[in-house]
């Protein structure tokens, strides 16, 4: 999805929506083991933010009636240099599938 | 009967009423027996060798029949058929509902396995259709055509005017089709369907506010959709839930009705909607599209926006969202009473061209400079008036344009707390002063 704005990972899918145009593409959860391994854990829902309303990732956990208990944000800026590059890659590899 | 065991029976009010029961000997072990009361009809089904489907006469007796066609055709106005045991089938058979006469499925289930394209149960006649099913489960499999005529577990056409309680019963399509599909003047109550369709688990494919779901619940997976009202009809009390289509969606007049999805729209009305709620993890909460009129709803979402407003008007409407805005005036020239903003991690709301707010709560509990009020995608709504804003950043603008660019807009009555100093690029664009009264003309 080329002009993805915003990526949701939840359950064995990824979301990858264009909001500008109201664009929403599943794919399966697969070939993305670095992004996984690196920012993944026992979240219920992450989400990535590609700019809008910055870059970053957000991971929301014990979601009930579409109310999460609780969320960690990771700023894109506050990532490590590694970081950044797994971010990147995540991306890029959306944007082309 | 197996030795020793103890069997439980649903049994049908006439057999109550007419104590049609038989006592009968259950062997537990050596010289030791335990009476237990079983119903006549089961006792005739299981010592006659009777079909699974029976219907009794004035005196509680019995006629049994092989298949529910064979049950349907002989029953008449005011009889219920009794349902005894699973059936499968196989072939090519769609049953057709009769008018007045009502199905006690006693738990069982009926199934339609079959690769054609036959609806599983339908009626295509004129006239009046009322009856019960209660209790029945029925399921639709091996299609797999997807379409709005083909393939339902239920397709009611053509009648004019009906009521059909469908209290303990499901509908499911596992193949390929709708679960249960109204097409004509039927008032449909209590009952649950699942499917797998975008067509809907329930599906409206009526114009007529006659055709209409009180308390019905539908469910879908995959991407199918909870309830679908295609054409029009009404909903009240109604559930709607999705894996990846929309909880509920469509036209007609919706009331008091929650739709909820996973990745999908939680809930999207291009009709009238009160009181409803729209709820997704992914996807935006509700979303409203060529609607008419929309009262009192909220869309809530984790990462999707809230409420999405896409057109014309809403009042005392509510979006809530964890990492989107809660409120999004999608498009030019939409107005909005009473609305309630909330973003817990982005800017609470976002407007575009030409818009107007007449009384709000703008809240973005984001700490953080993004975390504005208004988010102007190309410019603030141009009259905000009555608004309370309360931002979490104590240098969040309230009011922000993408481009940071100058706009006059008509701000009136609004109370600002927690953000940074107003933006300077933002002008006021009322002209006029109040008279002695505190009246104003904008």
């Amino acid at each position: 999805m080329e002009n993805v704005t915003k990526i949701d990972i939840i359950g064995q899918e990824i979301a990858s929506y264009n909001e500008e145009t109201d664009e929403r593409v599943i794919y399966p959860l697969v070939g993305v083991d670095t992004f996984m391994n690196e920012f993944s854990d026992t979240q219920d829902l992450l989400t990535v933010n590609i700019t809008d309303p910055k870059a970053r990732i957000v991971k929301f956990y014990e979601i009930t009636e579409s109310i999460p208990e609780r969320f960690e944000i990771i700023d894109y800026t506050d990532m490590t240099a590694g970081q950044k590059v797994i971010f990147d890659e995540f991306v890029n590899h959306i944007k082309a599938l | 009967m197996a030795e020793g065991e103890i069997n439980e029976y649903l049994v049908t009010a006439t057999e109550v009423k007419a104590l049609s029961f038989f006592d009968i000997d259950q062997y537990i072990s050596a010289g030791i027996y335990q009476s237990q009361k079983v119903p006549l009809s089961v006792l005739q089904s299981a010592l006659g060798g009777g079909g699974a489907f029976g219907i009794s006469d004035a005196t509680g007796t019995y006629t049994y029949y092989d298949t529910l066609t064979l049950a349907m055709a002989a029953a008449v106005s005011g009889e219920v058929i009794q349902v005894f045991a699973d059936f499968v089938e196989t072939g090519a058979v769609t049953i057709t509902f009769k008018d007045g006469v009502s199905i006690n499925g006693n738990g069982y289930t009926y199934t339609l396995n079959n690769s054609g394209t036959i609806n599983a149960f339908e009626y295509l006649s004129s006239g009046n259709l009322s009856f019960n099913i209660h209790n029945f489960n029925v399921i639709r499999t091996g299609s797999i055509t997807n379409n709005t005529t083909q393939n339902c577990v239920v397709r009611l056409t053509t009648a004019t005017s009906g009521n059909i309680d469908l209290t303990g019963s499901t509908f499911t399509n596992s193949g390929s089709g709708a679960g249960f599909a109204l097409v004509t003047k039927i008032h449909l109550t209590n009952g649950r369907a699942y499917s797998s369709s975008v067509w809907g688990a329930f599906a409206i494919f009526s114009f007529n506010v006659e055709a209409k779901l009180t308390d019905c619940k539908g469910f879908a997976t995959g991407a199918g959709f909870g309830i679908r009202c295609h054409s029009g009809g009404q909903i009240e009390n109604c559930y709607g839930e999705a894996d990846s289509g929309y909880g509920i969606f469509g036209t007609g007049i919706h009331s008091n009705c929650t739709g909820v999805s996973i990745t999908g729209y939680g809930y999207q009305t291009t009709g009238k909607a009160y009181n409803c709620v729209g709820k997704s993890t992914s996807g935006n909460g509700f979303d409203i599209t060529n609607a008419t009129e929309v009262v009192g709803c909220t869309g809530i979402s984790v990462s999707g926006v809230g409420f999405r407003h896409s057109n014309k008007t809403t009042y005392n409407c509510t979006g809530i969202s964890s990492s989107n805005v809660g409120y999004y005036m999608a498009a030019q020239a939409v107005t909005a009473y009473n609305l309630m903003s909330k973003s817990t991690s982005n800017r609470s709301m976002n407007t575009s061209i030409n818009q107007s707010i007449y009384g709000g709560l703008i809240i973005s509990e984001w700490n953080d400079f993004a975390g504005f009020g208004i988010y102007g995608t190309y410019n603030v709504a141009t009259v905000i008036l009555n608004c309370t804003f309360i931002l979490a950043n104590s240098s969040a603008p309230y009011l922000q344009i993408f481009t940071n660019a100058a706009q006059a807009v008509s701000t009136r009555g609004n109370t600002y707390k927690g953000g940074g100093a107003f933006n300077p690029n933002i002008t006021q664009a009322i002209v006029t002063t109040e008279d002695s009264q505190g009246n104003i003309f904008l």
